[in-house]
């Protein structure tokens, strides 16, 4: 019989390091999500939360996070497009003034827009669109701000993917560029669409800085799930804030779940 | 069909660190169109401004005598297949065919009509309702050739159209194309850069080594008389000396040193020559065998180098008497010969080049 080959001690280090640190960080959220859990469950015998306040949150979130991730992949779909495909002059300027919602505090970014919407131009615009400070609306476009990055980052990989080659066979074949992009880009790019839209619905959904900077934090009217957890905590209510908490970590686990499945449904 | 001239006058293009410079083509209508160059030579960028894919920095293009050189590619009616057919993963093989229906310029009747025909007329009736990543290559390119040709394209353009199929299916392959596209009557452009497959499918072959064609005719023109030692290098050809022209009695050579080429004809109005031995039109004669006339002026002693035998032909290296060098001639010949002469390293033998068969740049 031959002996399996020995392991330098060095080596056996390393793989001890990989495996541990991994294990450590996954057992450490584990051991937040279940200490939520617990806190949950002993507490909302005590002092259930108000199912009125919860429903009004969860229904405001989802609206809201769902109209300015709709918002943010209508304008990326053409702007990541033109990135991904064509070059011109200024683009990568362009390319980074784009990233930076994506690392930008977002109580910068909401603190920045408060003070465009108190400047005539951004006047102009509450009077287009209608209020936006301390409004609803006010949630969707921070949010909106939040995760068009995102959302352009997510959609020139996918329009990157897919080889010019299939535009250009069907250019020859009689369609032009509109066509071209909406018969066979963008189905071509479809996982990746549905992907960017996910997480950016998700990233939407647990907004919280540049919202109530916006929007304010006002209970049943600017209350979204984030700035529950923010309100309950800052009124001591710690079962309310967990209720909100666990929504969130079930929202956001589901919606990675799921865009691991769809990066799957690989073409080819 | 009705089937226009192509004529590209003129065309300069660049893509980055590549240029094409001043390629004229023209392809009749009707043609069976080789481009042959090696890989890089250009092949591709030219077909793409051809397709209106890349746009030419100068030069023009005409098909059927009107202008197209701006023409955006859906105006085109042109047919393409790329070089990895491009096939629509996400539809089956019957709406990658029918695809162009959705440019809305063919109608549907017509489309579902000319289905028919080409799945008929390319034997891929059976493939109908495939998934494209299930397909082979043949399956595949004659998938891709059935899309190109169902929106009846005014001219076909084959980019390397069988670089995805296996080796063996590949020269049946070559004349069930060509007979489809006989049979369609459609104009061809065909680009390889495979020797063999240029010489079985073109009528009429064009040349393009680095950006630019070195020559344009018929298929023996091509291979028979290569217009400059660039593309006699480019067919693989060996023996290419050059010299200074010199008189004999009867009337010139290229004077090489320790021997002297013959060919034919009057001397070109030079100091020097370049001419070429083909390996294949090199004869081996026997010491003890009388020489025919023709052969006689190009005639040259000397002891066999090398020889290596593959499937189809051996190679030899020949050294001619006097020489300098490690060895002067490749000979080219079916693997018999060998045998008849018991040819083997270090055996003198004669060399023997036809005159007409010498070729002269």
């Amino acid at each position: 019989m031959i002996a399996p080959a020995r392991q330098s001690p060095r080596s056996i280090l390393f793989s001890a390091v990989t495996l541990g640190a991994t294990a450590a960080l996954a057992g450490f959220f584990l051991l937040l999500i279940g200490t939520a859990a617990w806190e949950f469950w002993r507490g909302s015998f005590v002092s259930p939360p108000e199912a009125g306040r919860v429903a009004f949150a969860v229904r405001l979130s989802l609206l809201t996070a769902t109209t300015a991730s709709l918002l943010a992949l209508a304008v990326s779909l053409p702007v990541s497009y033109l990135l991904a495909r064509r070059s011109f002059p200024g683009k990568a300027l362009i390319d980074t003034l784009l990233d930076l919602p994506l690392v930008l505090s977002p109580v910068a970014l909401g603190a920045m827009l408060l003070l465009f919407f108190n400047t005539p131009s951004g006047r102009l615009l509450e009077r287009i669109i209608g209020p936006v400070v301390f409004e609803v609306r006010g949630i969707v476009i921070a949010q909106f701000c939040v995760v068009v990055g995102l959302c352009i980052r997510l959609l020139k990989t996918a329009f990157e993917g897919v080889d010019p080659g299939y535009e250009e066979v069907a250019r020859t074949l009689g369609l032009d560029r509109a066509a071209t992009f909406f018969r066979v880009t963008v189905p071509l790019a479809r996982p990746g669409i549905t992907a960017a839209f996910l997480l950016a619905w998700a990233r939407a959904i647990g907004e919280f800085g540049a919202t109530v900077v916006l929007a304010g934090a006002i209970t049943f009217k600017t209350e979204t799930v984030p700035v529950s957890i923010y309100l309950n905590f800052a009124t001591a209510d710690i079962t309310g804030a967990v209720a909100f908490i666990l929504i969130l970590v079930a929202v956001s686990l589901s919606t990675l779940f799921a865009v691991r499945k769809i990066r799957f449904l690989n073409y080819g | 069909m009705d089937s226009p001239n192509l004529a590209i006058d003129s065309l300069d293009c660049v893509v980055g660190d590549f240029s094409l410079r001043g390629v004229s083509l023209s392809v009749p209508g009707g043609e069976y169109h080789l481009l042959l160059g090696p890989t890089g030579s250009g092949k591709s960028t030219l077909i793409k401004c051809v397709l209106g894919l890349l746009s030419p920095s100068a030069g023009r293009i005409l098909l059927g005598g009107e202008e197209i050189t701006s023409f955006p590619p859906e105006r085109r009616r042109l047919g393409y297949l790329p070089q990895n057919y491009a096939l629509f993963p996400h539809l089956d093989v019957e709406q990658n065919i029918l695809f162009s229906l959705k440019s809305g310029r063919i109608s549907s009747a017509r489309a579902h009509r000319d289905l028919e025909g080409l799945l008929s007329l390319l034997k891929i009736e059976s493939l109908r309702k495939r998934r494209v990543r299930e397909l082979s290559g043949g399956e595949k390119q004659k998938t891709a050739l059935a899309r190109a040709l169902l929106a009846r394209p005014r001219l076909l353009l084959l980019d390397e159209p069988f670089s995805a199929v296996d080796e063996g299916s590949r020269r049946s392959l070559w004349l069930e194309l060509k007979r489809a596209a006989g049979e369609i009557g459609v104009t061809v452009i065909h680009i390889t850069h495979h020797l063999d497959e240029a010489y079985t499918l073109g009528e009429r072959i064009s040349v393009l080594i680095d950006g630019k064609i070195r020559q344009s005719g018929s298929r023996e023109e091509i291979f028979e008389r290569p217009g400059s030692p660039e593309v006699a290098r480019y067919l693989n050809y060996r023996n290419i000396f050059a010299g200074p022209i010199v008189k004999t009695e009867s009337g010139w050579a290229v004077d090489l040193g320790h021997f002297r080429v013959a060919p034919p004809g009057p001397a070109p109005a030079a100091e020097t020559a370049e001419v070429c031995l083909r390996p294949q039109d090199l004869k081996v004669i026997r010491e003890d065998t009388p020489v025919r006339d023709a052969l006689r002026a190009n005639l040259f002693s000397g002891e066999i180098v090398s020889l290596f035998a593959f499937p189809e032909y051996c190679l030899m290296r020949f050294k001619i008497d006097g020489s300098p060098r490690a060895w002067d001639l490749e000979l080219k010949f079916p693997a018999f010969i060998s045998i008849r002469h018991r040819l083997a390293p270090g055996k003198r033998i004669r060399v023997a080049a036809w005159a007409p068969s010498i070729i002269v740049f």
